[in-house]
């Protein structure tokens, strides 16, 4: 899935991806504050334990990403904590690969941003849980979406033989999506309705609440 | 709420998964390659596409069974023979053998040929290292057979994750949150 191992992309796309990714990060570190640090680190330990739980399914196997909640919590800080995660899966397990590390992260990481750029701001600014819930929902589609799309992208531009098949693609990534929906909605619903404020990236950033 | 961490619970406790690894597991018995694609501790990888490949040259290609194996004949390749296997949704993961283990094969294939058929005691015109050559064929072939499990083991127990691996990396993580923290405060 997202953890492409070494020896499978070209040199170009490994270049490319970890050069997005160290512009990425940098971003990301100078974005973060004591608020987001911890925030972070928790959702990269999320990240990191829920993707050593996966589900037999046909050819592949899938597990959970958490990038929709991560896009939504963390906006651009999600390339540290997914990069920090990717690591020591690499180091500690042998999962992805250290030279894929940088296009790994780009693959996961970036469509987070994306859906919580564009999705953070209608959560944010609902007064409704329900309806926070349904914007997070389809953060995590997207999310997901990305990182399939980019995913086979990677794999595509390195060698057209390792293309994904779409109908494989989507026999696994369809499942994921409605899973990441499912409990991307059920934790941001959840915030929405203990702590609003929670669901901003940093403080000053909190939009203000619209009454519908 | 509840009912999504019930969900997501049962989830976690009703698959024996753990990781998402693609591993491949390649041996080589009489000539015929066969072995099996897995996910660490996550069950087989059924109907994911394979190819053996010595060199440039293809050998043998198809989907894996529903045990995610694959056999093919082989003889000995020019280059150490790989096996890919490709899920087609971005897991791919190989094997090699090397040239090598063609030749400890053709030795107990022509071992078994060669073995005595009968229980009757060879003539003592029978040279006593061609002896002690065909014996050592014969064991070499059962030890071949006998360990093929035992390799597919241990390649997938080498290949498992531990709890305190787990533990730690997400100490670790905590840690480099407080290393951030204590960073971020002396730079004020």
């Amino acid at each position: 899935m997202a953890h492409i191992p070494d020896g499978i992309l070209s040199a170009p796309v490994l270049i490319a991806g970890a050069v997005v990714t160290a512009g990425g990060v940098a971003l990301a570190l100078r974005s973060m504050d004591e608020r987001a640090i911890p925030r972070a680190a928790i959702l990269a330990a999320v990240f990191f334990a829920g993707s050593l739980v996966s589900v037999p399914m046909g050819p592949a196997s899938v597990h959970l990403l958490f990038t929709g909640v991560m896009g939504v919590l963390l906006g651009t800080g999600a390339f540290a904590a997914v990069l920090t995660a990717l690591m020591l899966q690499v180091l500690l397990f042998g999962v992805g690969g250290l030279t894929t590390l940088g296009i790994n992260t780009l693959n996961i990481a970036l469509p987070a941003v994306v859906a919580g750029a564009i999705f953070g701001p209608l959560i944010r600014s609902t007064a409704r849980p329900s309806r926070a819930s349904g914007y997070a929902a389809c953060a995590a589609v997207l999310a997901v979406a990305g990182t399939a799309g980019l995913v086979a992208l990677s794999l595509w531009l390195s060698d057209p033989a390792y293309t994904p098949a779409a109908r494989v693609m989507a026999l696994t990534y369809l499942p994921l999506a409605l899973a990441e929906a499912a409990v991307s909605a059920s934790v941001v619903g959840f915030i929405k309705r203990v702590q609003p404020d929670a669901l901003a990236p940093r403080a000053q950033a909190a939009h203000p609440v619209v009454t519908p | 709420m509840i009912r999504a961490l019930v969900l997501l619970c049962a989830l976690l406790v009703a698959s024996p998964a753990f990781a998402h690894k693609l591993k491949v597991f390649a041996t080589l018995t009489d000539r015929t390659v066969s072995g099996y694609a897995f996910f660490i501790g996550g069950g087989r990888a059924q109907g994911a596409q394979w190819q053996a490949l010595s060199g440039e040259t293809v050998l043998a290609f198809g989907t894996t069974d529903d045990a995610g194996g694959f056999s093919f004949a082989a003889q000995r390749p020019q280059a150490p023979l790989v096996v890919t296997v490709d899920t087609r949704e971005g897991h791919i993961a190989q094997a090699i053998l090397p040239p090598e283990r063609w030749a400890q094969t053709a030795l107990a294939q022509d071992a078994q040929g060669a073995a005595p058929t009968s229980t009757v005691p060879q003539t003592p015109a029978t040279p006593a290292p061609a002896l002690a050559q065909s014996l050592e064929r014969i064991v070499s072939t059962a030890v071949q057979r006998e360990t093929a499990p035992l390799l597919a083991r241990i390649e997938e127990m080498d290949a498992r994750m531990r709890l305190t691996d787990i533990i730690s990396a997400l100490c670790l993580i905590a840690g480099l949150a407080g290393v951030a923290l204590w960073a971020l405060q002396r730079r004020r």
